[in-house]
């Protein structure tokens, strides 16, 4: 490779090498600078025309103080100046300014040359632009900081919410408390009064005993169905998971709702499996919800028969509560299971109720992992099912 | 046979009910009004039951059911706590914090009395 020919083609080697070097510096991507000890420009490729904007002619010359934007400090530039003048390279980022007026940054290495003696004699700069890394940067360092301050928000939001969760459940058990309190002595002196425990009454005096006894156990299922939504919506009310005998618990909704039933005419029929397994889930509950459902039917129904059909399977009790009542029209469905929408079909407003007791029903059942569906015709009568799973699912 | 009850409650008109109701079926009824008097008049009278209503203000009933089975001369005194407040949870609570038994208010006057009954020692028993 070497060219040991003479002292003549030796030159005219250097020459040419001296050339190509120059014409791939040009070629470069990295924007070079050539200046003197004194920081005077004599040389820069295309890359450094190009990422200032300068052209070569105007900056010959120059220093390289044209490209300054003022973004850093004087003390950033002496420590640089000091450095390069040690004869020390020097690697940094400066923000600088296009001829054009707009600022970047870039990333540049200073390599300081020195003469035999050790004196600087020039400097070789090569930068990059990386403005669209910093950009980039930024853009991540703002989107890091959004999302600290986003979890941070969450976190105080929760913590917020849990507060006032734990403040809802205090003022629901106190509100229970509360309300029931005065209940128990109106419902305990009606029911001893109307059994002639306190003496006896006369007829009338007992069909009068008779409604105060009723107002005030309708009045503490209002309390009871009000105080369930709020446990509900606030998330506080929990089901157990015992293993328990469903028959009993069907037999006492039923005996519950065949008085009414009685009353009102109508057949009152139920139809089970024989020998039904135990379940594992919350038998309060599970009543409630039959309960409400049969007195619904029962409620809603003048003429035909209200009927309770259980079948099981091994993962999962169905019960169905049939009525030949009213119905429920198709647009109605939807609203049916809503809390507060007793439906407004001019009939049901004689019905009294809260209109909590299917939304109620609904999230029990769900709370126990299953479910309450309803199908219905217009005048054509009422089905809902509760399904309850044997085992209760995770809510 | 007469038996002596211990009623634990706060609220005047229930005191009158559930007094009346036990009066009714013979028995004898002293009441308290707070969880210190009746724990303090369980420590000197011999009762056959402690009737304790939960929801008590200053000492709770929780700690009144704790309280009397932690002490020698109360612990056998059988406790049937009333709360007004069936949140899940409460049952065992009060179970675990001694009573033996658990009734919801409101009441039921026609089952009140024989429902109490079931909680009486046998006579004769320590």
């Amino acid at each position: 490779m070497e060219d040991r020919g003479g002292a003549a083609s030796s030159a005219e080697g250097d020459d040419t090498l001296a050339r190509l070097q120059l014409a791939a510096l040009d070629a470069v991507a990295n924007a070079i600078v050539f200046t003197d000890a004194r920081g005077t420009i004599f040389w820069v490729n295309a890359a450094w025309a190009s990422m200032t904007g300068y052209s070569r002619d105007e900056v010959i010359g120059q220093n390289p103080r044209i490209l300054k934007s003022g973004a850093q400090d004087k003390a950033f530039y002496a420590e640089l100046w000091r450095t390069v003048l040690a004869g020390r390279v020097w690697r940094g980022e400066l923000i600088n300014r296009r001829k054009d007026g707009s600022t970047y940054h870039e990333e540049e290495t200073i390599t300081p040359l020195c003469d035999a003696a050790g004196k600087v004699t020039h400097f070789v700069a090569i930068k990059q632009d990386i403005s669209e890394r910093k950009r980039v940067e930024q853009r991540l360092r703002e989107s890091e900081e959004r999302a600290l301050r986003a979890a941070q928000e969450l976190t105080v939001a929760k913590e917020r919410a849990e507060s006032a969760d734990k403040i809802k459940s205090a003022f629901l058990a106190t509100m229970s408390h509360e309300l029931r309190t005065p209940l128990n002595s109106i419902i305990g002196f009606t029911g001893i009064l109307l059994q002639g425990m306190a003496g006896p009454i006369n007829p009338e005096q007992k069909k009068q005993l008779q409604m105060v006894r009723d107002s005030s156990r309708h009045l503490l299922a209002l309390i009871n169905d009000v105080l369930d939504i709020s446990k509900i919506e606030a998330g506080q009310l929990e089901v157990r998971c015992e293993p328990f005998e469903l028959s009993p618990v069907i037999e006492r909704a039923v005996a519950s709702v065949r008085p009414r039933a009685e009353q009102k005419g109508l057949a009152l029929e139920v139809s089970a499996p024989a020998g039904l397994a135990p379940v594992s889930s919350d038998a309060r509950r599970v009543e409630q919800v039959l309960l409400n459902l049969l007195s619904n039917a029962v409620k809603f129904t003048d003429h035909g028969r209200v009927s309770l059909e259980v079948a099981a399977d091994a993962e999962r009790v169905s019960m169905t509560v049939r009525d030949t009542g009213v119905g429920i029209r198709p647009q109605d469905l939807a609203a049916l299971f809503q809390p507060f929408r007793q439906l407004d079909t001019g009939l049901s407003r004689n019905h009294e109720g809260t209109g909590l007791g299917l939304a109620i029903c609904r999230r029990l059942a769900e709370l126990m992992g299953g479910e309450v569906r309803a199908e219905s015709e217009w005048g054509g009568g009422s089905a809902f099912t509760f399904v309850l799973p044997r085992r209760r699912g995770a809510p | 046979m007469t038996r002596h009850v211990l009623l634990i409650e706060d609220n005047e008109q229930n005191r009158y009910l559930t007094t009346f109701l036990l009066q009714q079926r013979g028995h004898q009824v002293t009441s308290a009004v707070s969880g210190p008097d009746g724990i303090e008049l369980a420590r000197r009278v011999p009762f056959d039951l402690v009737l304790l209503d939960i929801q008590l203000p200053g000492m709770d009933g929780y700690a009144v059911a704790a309280a009397l089975k932690a002490d020698a001369r109360t612990r056998a005194i059988p406790i049937v706590a009333v709360t007004s407040y069936a949140m899940v949870g409460d049952r065992e609570k009060v179970l675990g914090a001694g009573a033996q038994g658990y009734l919801e208010k409101p009441i039921d006057p026609e089952t009140f009395g024989s429902e109490i009954e079931r909680y009486f020692a046998p006579r004769g028993a320590p």
